[in-house]
């Protein structure tokens, strides 16, 4: 049975770092279908955290359809994440060498590239909620 | 609103002399909410507690608890577990008698619970709670308001004197209680970051007055902090926001702002990011510490 | 709440019953042997012959030479008069003023009140069964103490109702009891703190004894007056147990010729002459009873008789469990503002 871990210092919601916990295990194979997730109860009293949150990691889980709730009880992992397919990785690779090549050239060094890459993800996956996010256009006025 | 409503205040206000401890106190705590009390010392949160619980009559307004007034006695008290600050309990009592004490004193009591959960934590009932540690006694007083199954918990600082590891556990403890039942939960911490991870209802209390209150995912949904330039500050968020704190440099104006609705387009030149739950609290804080008469606990903590 | 009240006072129980246990050592022993001493010496018949009559036959019997005797003897254990007028406060400072006090104090107020019994039912519970705890060791004393001290007051010229000996008697032990515990309770409820509590029981008790012992105690009924002409061959009987407020000497149209004083005279002389003042009259006057102004004198006493003692017992612990029940009336209405 999968053991969550919560990391107090990410900006990721709670709830969220028990789904994406969820489905990194599924990912590496940790968790496979038919396992049972952990009870609400449980998880709650061994994080010290919100049982409500639990649920709506939960209820989040049932809702992609990668769980559902048995009859007698708890919650089952039904699904599988589709992996990406390979012949998508492989465009997406070279289009990342490509794109690497021209940040070398533009002169990011190896720490500059690893930071964007870094925040423009988490902007990306990490607030759902900020929508809002306007790119500044200073950079854009004369 | 169908939900029903675990705590309701309306106008509650308590002094003691002429200096108010808790003032114009209004606000609505459904039921299933575990709620965080934050201010600090001095601002009103024990008042507020000990109002709720029924030792303190108001001189202003009402509190309600599960539509009952907590002084009214029998019924409404019954429902209410309650543990005060620095767990007040017979020093010379072992928890096995403290447990039998409340089956004497309550009428729905569950005394195998209270034994089961001491026991599931090594704690020995046999041994006066004045000889346990800090962290024992918080987890036998938790056992003894458990026990009682009440709808409402209402703790006060229940952590505020114990170590760090203690605090885990009594948290642990406090979590796994409240996912078996369906209690809703309020406790007062002066340290946000005690809360933070359990709570998913925040009131902030600073100088006898409620500063914010509600549900902590939408508080967080309606603000947002505004960075843009100062001199079109007025425009940008004239009609469209409140702004609950500002700090400006000679060209940048940084703005905490409360929407009454989703996000609107930004003007130029502006961008919002989150707010997080910490900073939040802390604004609103900082509002109110502002405010220029001083409160009766505040007096008293001279 | 039985229980629970059992349990916190279970120590103090055992000490209160320790401490009665080490007096009745005391007191048994001691006692026994007074009360051996006192008909074997002659003076529980003597003083029986004496009666209790008010006016008796002039050479009557006299027990004082045994009477002083009896007294002496026993003088060193009239100091344990002392204690006994004192025991009941203590009562009242040991379980009355912590009652409330202490609670508070500790802030476990915070969290009895709190369980469904609520704090009304909780006061009414445990002011109730310290109340009969109380009642029943002031009981026990009582009855004791009365038993252990009627040789030594019937020996005495005072009688049962005098000062301290009234006090130490009958029921009225177990009024004052009951009152100082109401009052230890009420003053716990206003301070909130079991030291100042206690010392202000200790002052307030002893104000509300003193003045009701000297000043209200003697108006309870009206004193009887007792006229015996100067020539009569009897005498008041100082045997009878009364409580005597003055003797005066009163001339026949009705004034005091001599205040604090007795006069008896036979055949125109003097028989016997006691004044409780200095002689300052008598100096003047030596042969009063060859005086023209003491033609048809008579003696006046104001007493109250002996038989009214009970009468006085009631009266007096009617007063104080009066009060008592209005220091546990208020202390129950400041208790429901208390926050």
């Amino acid at each position: 049975m999968i053991e969550f871990v919560l990391d107090s210092r990410s900006k990721v919601a709670t709830y969220m770092q028990l789904i994406l916990q969820v489905k990194q295990a599924l990912r590496v194979g940790l968790l496979r279908p038919g396992d049972q997730l952990p009870g609400v109860r449980d998880v709650a009293q061994h994080l010290a955290i919100n049982p409500n949150t639990v649920l709506k990691a939960y209820r989040e889980l049932r809702l992609e359809g990668l769980t559902e709730g048995r009859p007698g009880g708890g919650t089952f992992l039904v699904g599988t994440l589709a992996g990406p397919s390979l012949g998508h990785q492989a465009q997406l690779r070279d289009e990342l060498v490509d794109w690497l090549g021209r940040a070398r050239t533009a002169g990011l060094a190896r720490e500059d590239i690893t930071a964007l890459i870094d925040t423009t993800v988490r902007s990306m996956f990490d607030s759902p909620a900020a929508e809002g996010v306007v790119v500044s256009k200073e950079a854009s006025s004369p | 609103m169908t939900e029903e409503t675990a705590l309701q205040t309306a106008g509650l206000g308590k002094r003691y002399g002429r200096a108010w401890a808790l003032r114009d106190c209004t606000l609505r705590l459904p039921t299933g909410r575990i709620a965080a009390l934050v201010g600090p010392n001095g601002a009103g949160k024990t008042t507020l507690l000990h109002l709720a619980v029924g030792l303190l009559r108001p001189d202003e307004g009402e509190v309600r608890v599960f539509g009952r007034d907590p002084r009214a006695g029998g019924q409404a008290l019954a429902e209410i577990g309650f543990v005060a600050q620095d767990t007040p309990l017979y020093r010379d009592f072992s928890a096995a008698e403290l447990i039998k004490l409340g089956g004497k004193l309550n009428r729905s009591w569950d005394a195998a619970l209270a034994h089961e959960r001491l026991a599931h934590i090594d704690i020995p009932t046999d041994r006066p709670v004045g000889k346990l540690s800090g962290g024992q006694r918080a987890q036998v007083a938790l056992a003894l308001a458990l026990a009682k199954r009440p709808r409402l918990l209402l703790l006060d600082e229940p952590i505020a004197s114990l170590d760090p590891l203690a605090r885990h556990e009594f948290m642990q403890t406090l979590m796994g209680a409240v996912g078996e039942t369906d209690t809703t939960v309020l406790l007062s911490s002066h340290l946000l970051a005690d809360l933070e991870r359990a709570c998913d209802f925040l009131i902030v209390l600073q100088r006898a007055h409620v500063q914010l209150s509600g549900d902590v995912d939408e508080l967080l949904a309606q603000h947002r902090t505004l960075i843009g330039p100062r001199e079109t500050e007025a425009a940008a968020v004239a009609g469209t926001a409140t702004v609950i704190r500002a700090s400006r440099t000679d060209r940048q104006s940084t703005l905490l702002v409360r929407l009454p609705g989703a996000l609107p387009a930004l003007a130029d030149g502006w961008r919002a990011i989150d707010v997080s739950l910490e900073d939040l609290v802390l604004a609103y804080l900082s509002v109110g510490a502002q405010a220029k008469t001083e409160t009766a606990g505040e007096l008293a903590a001279k | 709440m039985i229980w629970l009240t059992w349990r916190q006072h279970r120590k103090q129980l055992l000490f209160t019953l320790l401490t009665l246990a080490a007096l009745a050592a005391v007191m048994v022993p001691t006692g026994l042997s007074m009360h051996h001493e006192f008909v074997k010496s002659g003076l529980s018949a003597c003083l029986g012959k004496a009666g209790t009559a008010q006016l008796v036959a002039g050479n009557a019997v006299n027990c004082s030479e045994l009477s002083s005797q009896f007294s002496h003897q026993y003088s060193s254990l009239t100091f344990i008069a002392v204690l006994f007028v004192i025991l009941p406060v203590f009562v009242g400072i040991f379980y009355g003023a912590p009652l409330v006090a202490h609670e508070i104090e500790q802030g476990t107020h915070r969290f009895v009140w709190t369980q469904g019994v609520g704090r009304m039912r909780w006061a009414l519970a445990k002011f109730g069964l310290i109340g009969l705890v109380t009642l029943v060791i002031a009981l026990v004393y009582a009855i004791g103490v009365t038993w252990w001290f009627s040789p030594l007051i019937a020996s005495g010229n005072n009688g049962r109702m005098n000062y301290v000996s009234f006090d130490v008697q009958g029921v009225v032990p177990i009024a004052y009891t009951l009152f100082a515990v109401a009052l230890g309770v009420f003053l716990g409820v206003y301070s909130r703190k079991v030291l100042p509590a206690m010392g202000i029981t200790l002052a307030g008790f002893i104000a509300v004894r003193v003045v009701i012992e000297w000043v209200a105690r003697k108006n309870y009924l009206s004193p009887v007056s007792l006229k015996l002409p100067i020539t009569s061959t009897q005498q008041y009987n100082m045997y009878a147990g009364d409580w005597i407020y003055s003797n005066s000497v009163v001339g026949a149209q009705g004034k005091t010729l001599l205040a604090d004083a007795q006069l008896q005279c036979l055949g125109g002389n003097v028989v016997s002459m006691s004044t409780s003042a200095g002689s300052g009259a008598l100096q003047a006057n030596a042969n009063p009873c060859a005086d023209a102004a003491y033609q048809g004198a008579y003696n006046l006493q104001s007493y109250q008789p002996g038989e009214r003692f009970w009468d006085f017992q009631w009266i007096e612990s009617g007063v104080f469990l009066a009060l008592a029940a209005l220091l546990i009336w208020f202390a129950l209405m400041r208790l429901r503002r208390i926050g």
